[in-house]
C-alpha cells in the first residue's frame, strides 16, 4: 500500500516537472515521455506479465492498471501543455493584430495626430 | 455641462466595439459634444455597419480579426497614449449602458485628486442601476472572489466605466482578451499600488444591452483565465 502512494507521488511530481516547463529541455523530456508510454503499452500487449511483475513492485494491480494511470497523467498533462501553447500563440497574434492597427490607423493620419 | 460648454479637455474616451452597428453611432452622438478626443475601437467587427465618420475628435481605430474586449480596450489605451496628450483615460461601453452623466462624475472625481483610477460601481449609495436579483447575486459573488483575489474592497468587480491617469495607462499592459481585463486592471491597482477609489454609476440595460450582454456561465471563463494569467 506505501509504495503505491509513493507510485503516486513520484509520478505526480514528475508530471508536475514536466507540464510546469516550457524550456527544450522539458520539451525533450516529454517527448521521451510520450516514446517510454507508447513503448511500455506495446510491451504489454506482447509481455503482460513481465509488465504485470513492474506493476506489482510498484504496488499498482496489474500492467493495464498501470497503463490507466499513466494515460489519465498523461492527459492532463496534454490539457495543461495544450491551454499553455493556446495562450502564448493568442497573446502573439493579439500584439500582431495591435501592431497593424496601429499601424494602419497612423499611416493613415500621415503622422499628424498629437493634439 | 451641456453641448453649448467648452469640451472637457485632457480627457480620452475609450470605446471598444464589436458588431455595435447603430447603437454605436447613438453612444457616439451623446458624448462626442462632451469630450474632445474619443477614440473608437472596432473589434473585427463582422456585420456590415452604417459608416462610422472618423474625424479629428474620433479616432477609429480597427482590428484585424476580433481578439476581444479586453485587447480592445489595450489598444484603445495604447492609441491613446501614442495619439494624444491626455492625461486622463475613460473607458467606455458601446451599447449605450453607459451613461454620459456618470462618466462627467468620475472626471469631476479624478481631476485635482490623488487618485490614479476611480471605477464606477452599481452598488454605492446614490446609483439608482436595477440590475435583476439572479444578475446581482452573481455580480456579489464575483465581488467576493475579486475581494479574495486581489484584496481589494471593491463593491463592482466588472463594471466597464472607468477612467485612470496617464501614470496608470503607462504602467498596465492588459493580456486577458476576454472579460477578465476587468480583474486584471484590479491585480495592477494591488500590484502597483495606486491610488484608487469608487464611485457611483449608473447602468441602464435596454433589451439591447441584455441580449448582447454575457451570460452567468461565462464567470467560469473568467475565473479559469485569472488562473492562468
Amino acid at each position: 500500500m506505501i509504495i503505491k502512494w509513493i507510485t503516486i507521488f513520484l509520478l505526480l511530481g514528475f508530471g508536475i516537472y514536466l507540464i510546469a516547463g516550457q524550456s527544450s529541455r522539458h520539451i525533450a523530456l516529454r517527448r521521451l515521455g510520450f516514446v517510454f508510454f507508447v513503448s511500455l503499452s506495446l510491451i504489454n500487449v506482447f509481455f503482460e506479465s513481465f509488465i504485470g511483475r513492474i506493476s506489482s513492485s510498484l504496488g499498482v494491480g496489474s500492467g493495464t492498471e498501470l497503463l490507466v494511470y499513466l494515460t489519465s497523467f498523461a492527459f492532463i498533462g496534454y490539457v495543461v501543455t495544450s491551454y499553455r501553447s493556446r495562450r502564448v500563440l493568442e497573446n502573439r497574434v493579439t500584439e500582431l493584430a495591435r501592431h497593424i492597427a496601429l499601424e494602419d490607423f497612423e499611416r493613415s493620419h500621415n503622422g499628424n495626430l498629437k493634439s | 455641462m451641456n453641448s453649448q460648454d467648452k469640451k472637457i479637455q485632457d480627457v480620452v474616451l475609450i470605446i471598444p466595439s464589436y458588431n455595435e452597428g447603430p447603437v454605436l453611432l447613438e453612444t457616439l452622438s451623446n458624448v462626442e459634444n462632451f469630450f474632445e478626443k474619443i477614440i473608437v475601437v472596432d473589434d473585427g467587427s463582422t456585420k456590415k455597419d452604417p459608416e462610422l465618420i472618423a474625424n479629428n475628435r474620433i479616432l477609429l481605430i480597427k482590428h484585424p480579426v476580433n481578439l476581444g474586449q479586453g485587447a480592445a480596450l489595450q489598444t484603445g489605451i495604447s492609441a491613446a497614449l501614442k495619439f494624444t496628450n491626455a492625461n486622463y483615460f475613460i473607458t467606455f461601453d458601446a451599447d449605450g449602458q453607459h451613461s454620459i452623466e456618470s462618466a462627467l462624475s468620475l472626471v469631476h472625481k479624478i481631476k485635482g485628486s490623488s487618485f490614479d483610477i476611480v471605477i464606477g460601481s452599481r452598488f454605492l449609495q446614490n446609483s439608482t442601476t436595477n440590475v435583476s436579483l439572479p444578475r446581482k447575486l452573481l455580480l456579489k459573488l464575483a465581488v467576493l472572489f475579486t475581494r479574495m483575489e486581489s484584496g481589494l474592497k471593491v463593491t463592482d468587480a466588472h463594471n466597464g466605466l472607468r477612467i485612470f491617469n496617464r501614470k496608470f495607462a503607462e504602467t498596465i499592459k492588459l493580456k486577458q482578451n476576454g472579460m477578465a481585463h476587468a480583474s486584471e486592471i484590479l491585480s495592477y491597482i494591488k500590484e502597483f499600488q495606486f491610488n484608487w477609489a469608487e464611485c457611483p454609476v449608473d447602468i441602464t440595460y435596454t433589451e439591447y444591452s441584455r441580449r448582447k450582454g454575457q451570460s452567468a456561465l461565462n464567470a467560469v471563463n473568467i475565473v479559469t483565465e485569472l488562473f492562468h494569467r
